[in-house]
C-alpha cells in the first residue's frame, strides 16, 4: 500500500519556495545579526580607514619648520599652519629635519640672492609636502605684502566647486559621507553573499536546499530577492544619515542613485555568492582570504571612497576605472556633488547593469553547483 | 512481469550499483529493492556504504553506475520527482539555531511547497508527538542535542514523505528520547512508509526492522530478516555483524 504525496508540483511549488525562501532570508539575517554587520563593517572601514587616508587632504595646522634666520622666521610665524622653530645656525636646522624634529628646515642661500633653500623630511610624505606648501604660501604672501600685485599670495581666490568648507573641522566627513552608500551596499553583500552562505555550508543547513524538490532557479530567485531588498534598505538607511547628519546635501537624483547602488549591490553579492560557493571556502578565515583581501580591499581602496583616486599611479587609475565600486561612486558623487540624474549616470548605469546580470548568471550557476555537491 | 514493473511497484529498487571517490569504490554492484510499509536496517562498519547509498537514493550523488530508482522515478533525470517523495533525516543536526522549532519547520514546509496553514498544523502535532511544543518559541540554539535530534526527525517528517530515510537517527540520544524516536517510527510503516534507516546500534536495527541489510567494503553481503541472519548458530545480531564483517577497527 503506496501512502499518498501532497506535495504540489512545477510552478505552484516553485512559487511557494520562493516566497518561503524571500522571508527566511529577511528573517535569517536580522537574527544573524548580518545585516546589522554590514552597517557595522560599513562605519569601520570608512571611519577607521578613510578618515585617517583622507587626513591629508585636509588643510594641516601646526606643521612644524626650523629657521636660522630671525627675518625668516618672523615671516613664518604668521602662518596660522605652521610652528617655527628657531635654530642658530642653519646646519642645526638641518639636522632637526634628519631628526625628525620638523617637517622642513627654512635658510637662505649665501649669495642666492634672496633665494630661499628648503629642506625636506620627506620620509614624512604628504605632512611634508603641505609643510612645503604652507611655508611657500606665507613667503608669497609676505613678498605680495612688500610689492602688491607682484607675487599671487594674497591675490589668490580660492573657490570650493562643491561647498565641502574644507577648512571646517567636518570637511572629513563630509568628503567621505557619499562613500558610504556604496560601501554599505560592498557591506552587505559580503555579510549576506559571504558570511551567510559560508554559515549555511558550515552548519549544513544548504544540504534542505539541495533536498527540495522546488527548481533551483526558484530558491534563488526567493534568495536573491531577499538581499536585494535588504540592500536597497541599507542604501536607503544610508542617505538620510549622509544628508541630515554629516550635511552633504543631495542635488542630483535620488532615484538614480537608488538604481546605481542596487545594480552595483545585485553584482557584488553575485560575485561574493560565487566565492563562498567555492569548495576551498570552508571557514571565515578562508572567506576573509578569497573575498575579504583580494575583492573587498581593492575595491574599496581603489573606489575614491577613501583615498583621492588622482593621487594614484596611472597603472592603478586604469585598474580602478574597470572596478564597479568605481563606478557606484561615479554614480554617488554625481548625484551628490554635480546634480546628475539619469543622463549623466547613464554610461555607469549601463556598466553596473552588465556587471549586475553577469554576477548573477556566475552566482546562480555557482550555487548550483553547492547544491549538487552536498 | 517484467523488471520495469517490478521497480514501479517496490519504494525503492536498486540495480548493480557502483559509486567511486577517486581510487575508493564506496559501493560495487549493489542491488537491492526494498517494498512499501517495510522498515529496513542498513548495518556495516564504518566506510562500508550505508550513507554513500542514502546519498545516492536521496539524489545528492548523481555521479554513480548502475540504476536505481524511487517511488519508479530515476534519481538522476527526474531528481525533483523523488525528492517530492523522500525525507531525509541525516546524521548531523543541521538546523538554523538562531532560529525557533516554529520558524525551522517553516523553512522546511516553503521549500516543499506546503501552504502556510498546513505546516501550521502539520508542523505542531510533530512538535508534540517529539516533546517540542513547549520549548518551540525558543532559539534552537539553547536546546540540548537530544532536542534538536527529535526537531531534525519532526522536520523530516514535515511534509509527509512516503519514504524516509534516517542516517542513524538516534545516535547521542538518550534513553527516554530514543525510545519515543522508536515509537514514532514503528508508527510510520502503519501508514505504508518505506523506512530506510542507517545505524550502530544493533538493538535498533532489530526492533524496528523486519529486514537488514549488511554492507561491507561496498558491497551487500547479507539480506534478510533478523532471525533469517542467524543462520550459523550466532544468539545476537551483533555477533552476526562481527562474523561477517570481521573484528578488526575500520579507517572510515
Amino acid at each position: 500500500m503506496k501512502p499518498a504525496n501532497t506535495v504540489p508540483r512545477g510552478a505552484t511549488l516553485g512559487l511557494r519556495a520562493a516566497r518561503q525562501v524571500f522571508g527566511h532570508e529577511i528573517v535569517l539575517q536580522m537574527k544573524n545579526r548580518m545585516f546589522f554587520m554590514a552597517l557595522w563593517g560599513t562605519f569601520m572601514w570608512v571611519l577607521f580607514f578613510g578618515y585617517f587616508m583622507a587626513a591629508q587632504a585636509q588643510p594641516a595646522r601646526d606643521l612644524r619648520v626650523g629657521v636660522a634666520y630671525p627675518p625668516l622666521a618672523a615671516v613664518l610665524a604668521r602662518s596660522e599652519h605652521l610652528e617655527v622653530a628657531a635654530f642658530e645656525r642653519d646646519e642645526l636646522a638641518w639636522e632637526a629635519v634628519r631628526r625628525g624634529d620638523v617637517l622642513v628646515a627654512v635658510s637662505v642661500v649665501p649669495d642666492g640672492r634672496g633665494q630661499v633653500e628648503l629642506m625636506l623630511d620627506d620620509s614624512q610624505a604628504a605632512a611634508a609636502r603641505a609643510a612645503q606648501a604652507a611655508v611657500m604660501a606665507a613667503l608669497l604672501a609676505e613678498a605680495d605684502a612688500q610689492t602688491p600685485g607682484v607675487a599671487l599670495g594674497p591675490a589668490v581666490k580660492v573657490r570650493e566647486a562643491w561647498g565641502l568648507r574644507m577648512a571646517d573641522e567636518g570637511y572629513l566627513m563630509r568628503v567621505l559621507g557619499p562613500g558610504f552608500i556604496p560601501m554599505s551596499a560592498l557591506m552587505l553583500a559580503f555579510t549576506s553573499g559571504g558570511f551567510a552562505l559560508l554559515a549555511e555550508k558550515t552548519r549544513r543547513t544548504i544540504f534542505l536546499f539541495a533536498l527540495s524538490p522546488a527548481g533551483r532557479g526558484w530558491l534563488l530567485l526567493g534568495k536573491l530577492a531577499a538581499n536585494l531588498v535588504l540592500l536597497v534598505f541599507v542604501v536607503a538607511l544610508m542617505i538620510p544619515l549622509v544628508v541630515y547628519w554629516i550635511g552633504v546635501p543631495l542635488t542630483g537624483s535620488l532615484a538614480a542613485l537608488i538604481v546605481g547602488q542596487a545594480l552595483g549591490g545585485v553584482g557584488l553579492l553575485g560575485i561574493c555568492y560565487a566565492l563562498s560557493s567555492l569548495p576551498m571556502v570552508k571557514t571565515e578565515i578562508g572567506l576573509r582570504m578569497i573575498i575579504g583581501i583580494p575583492v573587498v580591499m581593492p575595491l574599496t581602496m581603489l573606489s575614491g571612497i577613501m583615498y583621492p583616486l588622482p593621487l594614484l599611479p596611472d597603472w592603478l587609475q586604469t585598474v580602478a576605472g574597470y572596478l564597479p565600486m568605481s563606478w557606484m561612486m561615479e554614480v554617488t558623487r554625481e548625484t551628490f556633488y554635480r546634480g546628475g540624474g539619469f543622463a549623466e549616470v547613464g554610461r555607469e548605469l549601463v556598466k553596473l547593469a552588465i556587471f549586475a546580470a553577469a554576477a548573477t548568471v556566475v552566482a546562480v550557476q555557482s550555487l548550483v553547483r553547492l547544491l549538487r555537491s552536498q | 512481469m517484467s523488471m520495469t514493473d517490478r521497480n514501479h511497484e517496490a519504494a525503492v529498487a536498486v540495480r548493480d550499483l557502483a559509486v567511486r571517490y577517486g581510487k575508493v569504490e564506496a559501493l560495487r554492484g549493489v542491488t537491492l529493492d526494498m517494498g512499501w510499509q517495510t522498515a529496513v536496517a542498513l548495518l556495516g562498519p564504518n566506510g562500508a556504504g550505508k550513507t554513500t547509498l542514502l546519498r545516492v537514493l536521496t539524489t545528492l550523488l548523481p555521479r554513480f553506475a548502475g540504476s536505481a530508482l524511487v517511488d519508479g522515478h530515476d534519481v538522476r533525470r527526474r531528481a525533483a520527482d523523488v525528492r517530492r517523495v523522500i525525507g531525509l533525516m541525516p546524521q548531523e543536526s543541521n538546523l538554523y539555531e538562531e532560529l525557533t522549532a516554529w520558524e525551522n519547520m517553516k523553512i522546511q514546509g516553503g521549500l516543499y511547497g506546503m501552504p502556510a496553514g498546513a505546516v501550521k498544523d502539520r508542523a505542531g502535532r510533530l512538535l508534540e508527538r517529539m516533546g517540542l511544543t513547549t520549548v518551540a518559541n525558543r532559539p534552537v540554539s539553547t536546546y540540548s542535542g537530544g532536542m534538536k535530534r527529535r526537531l531534525v526527525y519532526a522536520r523530516t517528517l514535515l511534509h509527509d514523505p512516503p519514504i524516509v530515510f534516517l542516517d542513524e537517527p538516534t545516535t547521542g540520544l538518550d534513553v527516554q528520547a530514543r525510545a519515543v524516536l522508536w515509537e514514532d517510527i514503528g508508527g510510520l510503516l502503519s501508514s505504508g512508509r518505506c523506512v530506510v534507516l542507517t545505524t550502530h546500534y544493533i538493538e535498533e536495527a532489530e526492533r524496528l526492522c523486519r529486514r537488514v541489510v549488511v554492507l561491507d567494503h561496498g558491497r551487500v553481503i547479507a539480506d534478510g530478516s533478523p532471525e533469517q541472519l542467524k543462520i550459523a548458530g550466532e544468539k545476537t545480531l551483533e555477533e552476526v555483524i562481527l562474523n561477517l564483517t570481521g573484528r578488526e577497527l575500520r579507517l572510515g
